[in-house]
């Protein structure tokens, strides 16, 4: 346990990261884009339309793994405040203010393309239902976090206010993934289940979605990267170390 | 050529499934331009104050 934490306090010193995150982002970024243009050809080109909703169920392809990886980089972004407020690590704070963007620019694709997919299959662009609203939190919660974290002068004050704030708001994250369950929602509960499998959608159409997953987390991975060294460079402007960085 | 316009307009749904993959890439490529447009300005700024400092 020690030695791993010797590892993770060294990975987790900024001139480290900044050295090794530079390095790893074009291993993200890469993948991500060959991912990208095989999950459009295969959501675009050879997968089947749904006997229902016709074409409008390409809209899947982008709306569910946005949707996903939203709500996973909330619940990132409120463990790296964790681990930010418990060990004082200021990274992990870097960290936190680097997803919150991201994830809220993700929230809002997701209700973006999920009222253009609502208008074919429900009728409406909007519905304040279970699913929708606590969803529409999520967004507000990501802004409130960003807004809150710039509201101090000073970084570290702001970086302890806006997580808590991030820990408090995991309470939504349940309430969303389980609101087309606990209510009579418009939106309709998962096709996909981790534990009861693919029973619900067809590999023509699983294959897609989750070439499109896969490729949407490494790029987020990658995002998060490279927002993490200019919240990095923000922190540590004044330090000796920058310096080195400069030359190059 | 008929066979790509059909592709396009997917019955009459392409109005709401185009606009989507469009707004997402535009969204997704976005963000990265607008973090390494932030990255080169913070270097520049970086830049500008260490002769000061040295200076001092």
């Amino acid at each position: 346990m020690n030695a791993f934490m010797n590892w993770f306090y060294r990975m987790a010193s900024p001139p480290h990261f900044y050295r090794w995150s530079g390095t790893a982002i074009p291993w993200f970024l890469v993948p991500a884009t060959v991912l990208a243009v095989i999950g459009l050809y295969l959501a675009l080109v050879t997968s089947p339309t749904d006997y229902q909703m016709g074409d409008t169920v390409r809209i899947m392809y982008v709306h569910v793994p946005v949707a996903w990886l939203s709500l996973m980089c909330y619940t990132s972004m409120a463990v790296a405040s964790a681990i930010g407020l418990i060990w004082r690590i200021k990274l992990a704070h870097a960290v936190a203010a680097a997803i919150a963007p991201a994830g809220a620019s993700l929230t809002a694709l997701a209700l973006f393309t999920g009222s253009l997919w609502g208008k074919p299959t429900w009728g409406t662009y909007w519905v304040w239902d279970a699913r929708l609203t606590s969803y529409l939190m999520l967004l507000f919660l990501f802004a409130g976090f960003a807004l809150l974290r710039n509201a101090f002068s000073d970084v570290q004050r702001g970086d302890r206010a806006a997580a808590i704030l991030a820990i408090v708001g995991v309470v939504n994250i349940p309430i969303i993934h389980y609101s087309v369950n606990w209510w009579n929602t418009l939106h309709q509960p998962a096709s996909f289940s981790v534990t009861k499998g693919q029973a619900g959608i067809d590999s023509s159409m699983l294959w897609p979605l989750f070439t499109m997953l896969f490729a949407v987390t490494l790029y987020l991975v990658a995002l998060v990267l490279m927002r993490t060294r200019n919240e990095v460079l923000i922190r540590e402007r004044r330090k000796a170390w920058i310096k080195e960085v400069l030359v190059k | 050529m008929t066979q790509w316009a059909d592709w396009f307009a997917m019955n009459g749904d392409g109005v709401f499934v185009w606009p989507c993959y469009i707004v997402t890439v535009l969204v997704l490529v976005g963000n990265l331009l607008i973090a390494t447009r932030n990255r080169r300005r913070l270097l520049e700024d970086i830049r500008l104050q260490i002769p000061m400092e040295n200076s001092r």
